[in-house]
């Protein structure tokens, strides 16, 4: 059996064909990654507004009656304007809320600060304020406080934009939202506890990272997980393309697999062997399923060094970070970017059985290419088609249960669809397509 | 005598036209058996069939005393065998497709390899693609490759098909050698009459999927000797040959340009020679050779079996 399905991989890489769908496969790959390098831009997302776009901007929020907003938007074109301040600045913020609530002397105090970019004042009188608020417990004073405090601390300037300042920003946004879902909750009016559960978990992975800074993170989004910026979005954003290439490589070797035996008229070669059909056929099919393996590791890896080297390694050591109840717990972000990816690659394999039962079955490798890369195309499509009219028996289909990955995550086309529905319909499936080609197989006449 | 292959009432549909009917007869190690058929007459659904890659239908088929149903893992390690063409792969190179061949059967070493190959004559080009090769010379490589494992049944579907005159002499003398010496029963099928005579120890010929005959070629040659042979004699001048002849009561008929053919009755071949000539010799009648017209016979007892329906085909 080795020995035949060793035949058969000598069949695939002697041809050069292949190796030209490979090396087709490597440059598309490469040049998908250095085209989302250059599209991503610096990462600067600093914003400055021009005059005449300010002057429209405070016209309309004092016809709209707006006075403060058209007020802070007036003293920044006067004062900051010049001095290459950006418009989404801790200034504003601090404008927005001493003109919102502060007394004369507050308002005075904050112009100064936001003129001067005196930073360091402007946070300790938040710091302070929040102290004072009788309303806070101890443990909300603690969280309030406690990006004011971290920035100070660590004299980190927040017109630089150092990642810790978007982090502390999140996590104090994070704090605001989970009291006040508490407070909801004290009073028996929330209506959805996990979306307390998330706030929480989300500001305890924020505090995480501030407290162990840790820039470069992945965590568990509501669609699917986020990675942070450089390699790691890279990799994620691509790998659906690289399962397509992958596929299409698969079924396209597949579906020549048997029916080129035909007709190239070796399947006589091949049979005159004392060796029975069936076992000719499992070698081929083996074989494939080998290949398939090899193709979408292959594929992946390369995906990932075609990352590095274009994104120049930024941030590669990120770690999973993950709230389990407690506390937060570190995990691999290689890990999990690999899970998600090979939760996909299922589908592949079931593209290259259908191709493959296809050439077994009509001997036509064009015909199984073709049917099989159409269905690649348009099946998913179909499917949610059916979903969106609800026809319901369209949850049957192969193509509702082969994004492994989003039923994972609870995101499936049709509602209530399992994991273990799904792995059961794809195995009766896979189960048919090898039925069948093995019989096509094995009892038609040479 | 070893039963090589045996046939027992085989019948065989291919789409709704019966191709085989009720076909039976027995091959033996150390033969050559000459399957001689016209065109679509069976012989290569025969073949296939007896390879396995065609289903029995109706019958029996073994080889070497196995089953090729119930057995045919053992029954198909006997068996090498070409059908139709040899089909390669054409972007490997000759020993790449000896090494495939190899690894699906028993024993063949890579000096087995390497001998069978110079054996057919092929060492100079095996490390070429196949895709390069020229018929004779994939005939070559087919051959080589069927030899490969020292099969007891070697069943070849039209070998000669494509063989130069010295391709053709070596494959007879393989054949023979291997029929002969080693021990293995040859199967040929072939409508190359004289090649079959030269080569065959027995043939069988088939006709619209029926089996007509099989003899050994010594049967097939007496019966059909009739009374006479003929020998064709180049004469300076053959009326004067052709009139002594008569004269000695032989049937002479002028044979082209300074040709006569003279009908020795046979039997006495010898005696009758001896005289013509001496009698020639005595009356300063010129010849310059003598020879017995090549036999024809087995071309003969094909077209007679077969006869007006090698005309069309069935
Ligand atoms: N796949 C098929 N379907 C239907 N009929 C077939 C098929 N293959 C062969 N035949 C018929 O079977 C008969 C025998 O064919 P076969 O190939 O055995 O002839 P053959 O003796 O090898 O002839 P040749 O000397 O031309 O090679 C022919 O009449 C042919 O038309
Ligand atoms: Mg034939």
């Amino acid at each position: 059996m080795f020995n035949l399905i060793r035949n058969e991989s000598e069949k695939v890489f002697r041809k050069y064909s292949t190796y030209v769908l490979i090396g087709l496969m490597a440059l598309f790959l490469f040049g998908v990654q250095w085209l989302i390098k250059a599209s991503s831009g610096g990462g600067d997302y600093r914003w400055y507004p021009d005059e005449a776009s300010l002057s429209e901007e405070i016209m309309f929020y004092e016809s709209q009656g707006m006075e403060e907003e058209a007020r802070v938007w007036k003293f920044y074109r006067d004062n900051l304007l010049d001095s290459q301040v950006p418009a989404d600045s801790w200034r504003l913020e601090a404008l927005r809320i001493s003109y919102a609530g502060g007394d004369e002397s507050e308002i005075r105090e904050t112009e100064a600060m936001a003129r001067t970019g005196n930073w360091q004042g402007y946070y300790q009188r938040m710091v302070r304020q929040i102290q004072e608020n009788s309303e806070y417990t101890e443990q909300d004073k603690e969280m309030m406080s406690y990006p004011y405090r971290y920035l100070l601390e660590h004299q980190l300037d927040p017109d630089d934009r150092p990642w810790q300042w978007d982090v502390a920003m999140q996590y104090q946004s994070n704090v605001g939202t989970v009291m006040a879902l508490q407070k909801l909750e004290a009073s028996g009016n929330l209506t959805d506890s996990a979306e307390l559960e998330k706030a929480r978990a989300d500001a305890e992975v924020a505090r995480y990272r501030l407290e162990n800074d840790v820039e470069y993170v992945a965590v568990k989004g509501e669609y699917g997980y986020r990675y942070p910026r450089g390699v790691w979005d890279a990799v994620d954003s691509t790998s659906s393309i690289i399962l397509i290439l992958s596929s299409v490589f698969l079924l396209i070797i597949a579906g020549g697999c048997v029916s080129r035996e035909f007709s190239s008229g070796t399947i006589k070669f091949l049979l005159i062997n004392p060796v029975k059909r069936q076992k000719i056929f499992w070698s081929k099919y083996l074989m494939m399923l080998a290949l398939s393996a090899v193709t979408l590791i292959a594929g992946f890896l390369l995906n990932l060094g075609a990352a590095v080297l274009i994104q120049g390694g930024q941030g590669l050591q990120a770690t999973y970070l993950f709230f389990d109840g407690s506390a937060v717990r570190e995990g691999s972000v290689l890990l999990i970017c690999a899970g998600q990816y090979f939760a996909g690659a299922v589908s592949a394999i079931v593209m290259m059985s259908l191709s493959f039962m296809i050439s077994s079955v009509l001997r036509s490798s064009a015909v199984a290419i073709g049917i099989s890369i159409t269905c690649l195309l348009v099946g998913s499509m179909v499917v949610e088609f059916m979903a969106e009219l609800q026809i319901d028996w369209g949850r049957y289909l192969i193509f509702a249960n082969t994004g492994l990955a989003e039923i994972m995550q609870g995101n499936s086309k049709f509602a209530h669809q399992s994991l273990g529905f799904a792995l059961i319909v794809l195995a009766l499936h896979m189960a048919a397509f090898l039925w069948i080609a093995r019989d096509g197989f094995v009892k038609k006449e040479v | 005598m070893e039963t090589a292959i045996r046939l027992e009432h085989v019948n065989k549909h291919l789409g709704k036209k019966q191709v085989l009917k009720d076909l039976s007869f027995e091959t033996y190690i150390g033969e050559v058996f000459g399957f001689l058929g016209p065109n679509g007459a069976g012989k290569t659904t025969t073949i296939k069939l007896l390879v396995g890659l065609l289903s029995m239908e109706e019958g029996n088929i073994s080889i070497c005393g196995k089953d090729i149903t119930g057995e045919f893992e053992t029954a198909m390690a006997y068996v090498g065998g070409i059908v139709e063409n040899p089909e390669m792969y054409g972007y490997m190179t000759g020993r790449q497709n000896l090494c495939q061949y190899a690894r699906m059967r028993k024993g063949v070493t890579q000096e087995r390899i390497d001998e069978v190959v110079s054996l057919v004559g092929l060492s100079n080009r095996i490390n070429e693609k196949v895709s390069k090769y020229s018929l004779g010379m994939r005939q070559r490589l087919g051959l080589a490759q069927c030899m490969l494992h020292h099969p007891k049944v070697l069943i070849l579907d039209e070998p000669t098909n494509g063989l130069d005159p010295a391709g053709i002499r070596q494959l007879r003398d393989i054949l023979k050698h291997l029929a002969h010496q080693e021990g293995t029963c040859v199967f040929v099928s072939s409508h190359m009459m004289s090649e079959m005579e030269l080569m065959c120890d027995r043939v069988g010929i088939i006709v619209d999927g029926r089996l007509a005959e099989v003899k050994t070629l010594q049967e097939m040659m007496t019966e059909r000797r009739g009374d006479s042979v003929v020998y064709r004699y180049h004469a300076e001048n053959p009326r004067l040959l052709m009139n002594a002849a008569r004269q000695m009561e032989l049937q002479a008929e002028p044979g082209g340009e300074e040709m006569v053919e003279v009908q020795i009755p046979s039997g006495q071949e010898k005696q009758v020679l001896w005289e013509l000539n001496r009698t020639l010799a005595e009356n300063n009648i010129v010849f310059y050779s003598a020879a017995p017209v090549e036999s024809k016979k087995l071309e003969d007892a094909f077209m007679e079996l077969t006869g007006k329906e090698g005309e069309q085909i069935v």
